[in-house]
């Protein structure tokens, strides 16, 4: 049975790890807060700019873009996108889970993948998956160009046919307490048809021309997506640590409150040997 | 009938720069400036560097932006800029350094690509130094 004095130094040692996970808890509270605030902020972009290239492509011809043109998908690359650091409960798992699927559902050389974020290039580096692109400790300064970074690599390769189709698959942010897996198409770009509300059938005045309008919103659009993507990611990391770390102060919790329990059980225990000791004794002594 | 005042609507890709209901606007389109009034045609357009001049009752303010799109319907304008500062926001500092950094590449002017992209840097820096004064 375990000495009194080994039952402190555990309640001491869990005790240090609870201060630990509260704080990384308060810390990633705080750092979800920010990362929530760039979200919300950079939707609107985003959200607009799908909309004048839906306007777009519903009045002109697709093939005005060669980004929007499809091909037949032979080859596809993914972009996964994970987080940089641990503890965060399943919040890796899941997409390299998922993405792992994604990728195996093709044929040898037939899916290539590149990762975002140090922990899915540790866990495909030591599957042997081979990565055409990786990007490692950027989320502590996310910024926009590292977007512009990436969707440059991507559209370089789709535009030379080392790809027909980009997939990005990642973790969107649907609240603090719940993530979800994503896999987005980002090129070839689908417009979405425009919705009635604010749409005019009318036709459009392009300054200069359709033509350049979708030269500079297309490339755009797949730097905004692959932005945003960042964005959900980098914010849904945030609220899956802040509720792993949460689980975990409440596990450390209990497990004082229990370890306490046994620590008194046994001090009672020892106590009440003394005393039966020394009752033994001086009995013996009268006798 | 026309309605008096017209949304307009300026996004760059972390914020929302600006919403507000306005009277005219006038954009920095690729071949020019152009005018936005109330009751305008759709109408798409690239946007080159250079001002926004927004004016609303009698009032006007300027932001300097680096170029992107508009989109122009009845129900308002979105501006969607790569960049844009509102005229007091621009930090003159950095946009002289810039000009100089431009100016020394320019002058030694290697790869066609570098002076191309100092061009570029050149013409922003001078824009924002520009607005900043007005």
């Amino acid at each position: 049975m375990a000495t009194l004095r080994d039952i402190k130094r555990r309640i001491s040692s869990v005790k240090s790890t609870q201060q630990i996970t509260n704080a990384m808890k308060m810390v990633a509270a705080a750092k979800l807060r920010r990362a929530q605030e760039r979200l919300l902020s950079a939707r609107p972009y985003a959200e607009s700019l799908r909309t004048i290239i839906s306007h777009v492509a519903a009045q002109e011809d697709q093939s005005l873009h060669p980004l929007l043109a499809v091909r037949d998908p032979k080859r596809v690359g993914y972009l996964v996108i994970t987080s940089d650091r641990g503890l965060c409960g399943s919040f890796n798992a899941n997409v390299t889970r998922r993405a792992q699927v994604e990728i195996d559902s093709h044929q040898a050389g037939e899916a290539t993948l590149s990762n975002f974020g140090r922990k899915g290039v540790e866990f495909f580096t030591r599957r042997g998956y081979e990565l055409s692109e990786r990007y490692v400790n950027l989320f502590n300064e996310l910024e926009f160009r590292h977007a512009q970074e990436v969707a440059a690599s991507i559209q370089s390769r789709y535009l030379s046919e080392e790809v027909d189709r980009v997939y990005v698959v990642y973790n969107r942010f649907k609240s603090a307490g719940s993530q979800e897996v994503r896999v987005d198409q980002v090129l070839p770009i689908e417009p979405a048809p425009p919705t009635a509300e604010k749409y005019i059938p009318a036709e459009y005045f392009y300054e200069p021309s359709a033509q350049r309008i979708l030269d500079e919103a297309i490339p755009r659009n797949l730097r905004t997506q692959i932005w945003l993507s960042l964005l959900e990611s980098n914010a849904a990391e945030h609220g899956a640590r802040m509720v792993a770390m949460d689980s975990a102060t409440e596990n450390a919790k209990e497990m004082i409150y229990n370890l306490t329990l046994t620590y008194n059980k046994a001090r009672q225990a020892a106590i009440t040997t003394e005393i039966s000791e020394i009752v033994g004794g001086a009995e013996a002594l009268r006798g | 009938m026309i309605p008096d005042k017209i949304k307009l609507e300026i996004y760059t890709p972390d914020r929302k720069v600006f919403s507000e209901e306005i009277d005219s606007v006038r954009l920095p389109g690729a071949d020019g400036y152009f005018g936005v009034f109330p009751g305008h045609t759709p109408y798409i357009s690239v946007l080159g560097i250079g001002e926004i001049k927004v004016e609303t009752a009698g009032e006007s303010r300027s932001f300097a932006t680096t170029g992107g799109l508009a989109e122009v319907l009845p129900s308002g304008i979105a501006v969607l800029a790569e960049s844009c500062e509102v005229a007091s926001d621009i930090d003159v500092e950095r946009a002289q350094s810039a000009e100089e950094r431009a100016r020394t590449r320019l002058q030694e002017g290697r790869k066609t690509w570098d002076v191309q992209r100092a061009h570029v840097a050149l013409a922003k820096a001078i824009n924002r130094m520009k607005i900043a004064s007005l």
